[in-house]
């Protein structure tokens, strides 16, 4: 009877909290938004069903959570705490990219840059708020609209708020075809949306092949800490246009890409322990978030809008909204939005032009805020979120510090170069 | 008013805060104006290799994959009319009905 008792004290019935029940409540609301909105199902599902696991009390000793020493979980959170997943899904998006548009159109390059004032708005604002410039950065980077920008940095700046800023970015990022509409409607005319914008060019084969790795250099020239996101991204694309690694360029854009998106968004997921994640940082940094978002889009129209004061040849500035990141729905909603004042206006090409150049925007961003913060510190140990002890049952069980990579040659190395 | 908030604004942030964002969103705004020049001298650059290294056409033809490969409409035209003939004439020639031969 005591056996029963004992196990009966370790089910999640007698431990589970308010908490608890509030973080699976969201998990859930996940799940149905993707499957009934189709709102980025590709990550609600995975980081709501995180969520849900996350969220299950476990009874101490049983190293069960991504913050328990040696558990499974916490190997498999190793990619996201050390920013090892946002570069492998860049490489994937970077292998699906066509920078075609960007290259008929140099000038909407421009407004993926405009955008990034969200990015440096909102660090203002967590700065006002309290955080600390570091938590600050990692926050802003919100508004780069750029889910796994926002987890690189936030590893490598913050690795206490990861969580809530994952959440955030990819909630939001989901949210963009609520957000970002009545934003594009109140800063515009219906003349304006009405522009029409000249179809883009044919862009050469050879054209494609040397972009990459040209813009690759100028960035990260200017931004090193931007290199390992920026490596990835124009590598896969290199895959994709040298037209001699289809098979490489196959599987970065499908299988490899799928792989990293369900471990990353189930760990994020996962890391939403109600303990850590129901706080009132969190609640700010999801107010944040939102208002980066806006400034974001905000920052790209008014910026097309300023263009065209210059411009003989008009551009529609819709299409400065998908500056934003969030590849490719904010181009998408540019197109939504464009094609209910004109159903023959077609803005989605030109849209995908800031589109590609906001993701580029986004990880310069991050490369110089996680450059210019963490300037001046000693790197030492990869940033792990606080472990907590578990008893050790067998000797031979392996615990995370037996495979922690060597200070000196993981990303600290990385970090210590650039910086 | 604006100048008030601004002063408010001064006061409540950290120098350290706005020096790294004015920083920030200019350089990237130099990352991205420098990539536009680039792209916008690219097929300039583009033509005077052409000049110098000729692109082969069939150089870099991705290799074929028999399981994405579209169908080739003629050829199934083509394989669709001869049969479609063939078995016109088989038919013919074994139709009992037919009195022309």
């Amino acid at each position: 009877m005591d056996i029963l008792f004992d196990f009966l004290n370790t089910t999640g019935f007698v431990s589970v909290t308010l908490g608890n029940l509030i973080m699976i409540l969201i998990g859930i609301v996940f799940i149905c938004l993707a499957i009934k909105k189709d709102y980025e199902p590709l990550l609600l599902v995975p980081i709501g069903m995180g969520a849900i696991v996350g969220n299950i009390p476990t009874s101490v000793g049983m190293g069960l959570s991504v913050y328990d020493s040696g558990s499974v979980l916490q190997y498999l959170y190793f990619g996201v705490s050390q920013g090892i997943y946002p570069p492998l899904i860049f490489l994937g998006i970077g292998a699906m990219t066509d920078f075609s548009t960007m290259l008929s159109s140099p000038r909407l390059v421009l407004l993926g840059a405009a955008a990034q004032v969200g990015v440096f708005l909102t660090f203002l604002g967590a700065l006002l708020l309290d955080f600390t410039p570091k938590e600050a950065g990692a926050i802003g980077i919100i508004g780069g609209a750029d889910g796994p920008t926002s987890i690189f940095l936030s590893s490598k700046l913050a690795p206490d708020l990861l969580g809530p800023i994952a959440i955030a970015a990819y909630s939001y990022m989901a949210l963009v075809p609520v957000i970002q509409p009545p934003v594009m409607k109140l800063l515009t005319t219906r003349e304006e949306r009405l522009i029409r914008m000249k179809p883009p060019r044919a862009v050469s084969s050879r054209e494609k092949m040397i972009f990459p790795v040209a813009a690759f250099l100028i960035c990260t020239m200017i931004a090193p800490g931007a290199l390992v996101l920026l490596g990835m991204l124009f590598f896969g694309n290199l895959l994709k246009v040298s037209l001699v690694t289809e098979r490489l360029a196959q599987t970065a854009r499908t299988a490899m890409i799928d792989i990293v998106t369900i471990l990353l968004g189930f760990c994020v997921g996962a890391s939403t322990q109600a303990e850590t994640f129901i706080t009132r940082q969190s609640l700010l940094i999801f107010g944040l978030g939102a208002l980066s978002f806006v400034v974001a889009t905000a920052g790209g129209l008014l910026f097309a809008k300023f263009m065209n004061l210059i411009l003989e040849e008009k551009i529609n500035p819709l299409v400065g909204a998908a500056g934003v990141s969030a590849v490719p729905d904010s181009a998408r909603v540019v197109q939504m939005v464009g094609q209910q004042e004109d159903p023959n206006n077609f803005l989605l090409m030109h849209a995908m032009a800031p589109n590609v150049s906001g993701v580029i925007g986004s990880a310069v961003a991050a490369g110089v805020l996680w450059g210019v913060l963490a300037t001046g510190e000693t790197v030492n140990a990869p940033d792990l979120p606080p472990a907590k002890e578990v008893p050790v049952l067998m000797e031979s069980t392996p615990t995370v510090s037996s495979v922690e990579p060597d200070p000196g040659t993981s990303d600290s190395a990385v970090s210590t170069s650039n910086d | 008013m604006i100048s008030g908030f601004a002063l408010v604004l001064a006061q409540t942030l950290p120098a350290r805060g706005i020096a790294i964002a004015l920083t920030g969103i200019v350089i990237v705004f130099a990352a991205l104006v420098l990539v536009t020049l680039f792209i916008s001298v690219l097929p300039g650059l583009v033509a005077i290799s052409q000049k110098v290294v000729p692109e082969v056409q069939d150089r870099h033809v991705p290799e074929a994959d028999s399981r994405t490969l579209p169908p080739n409409h003629s050829m199934v035209a083509a394989i669709g009319f001869v049969l479609h003939t063939r078995v016109q004439q088989q038919a013919g020639a074994s139709d009992p009905t037919d009195h022309k031969h």
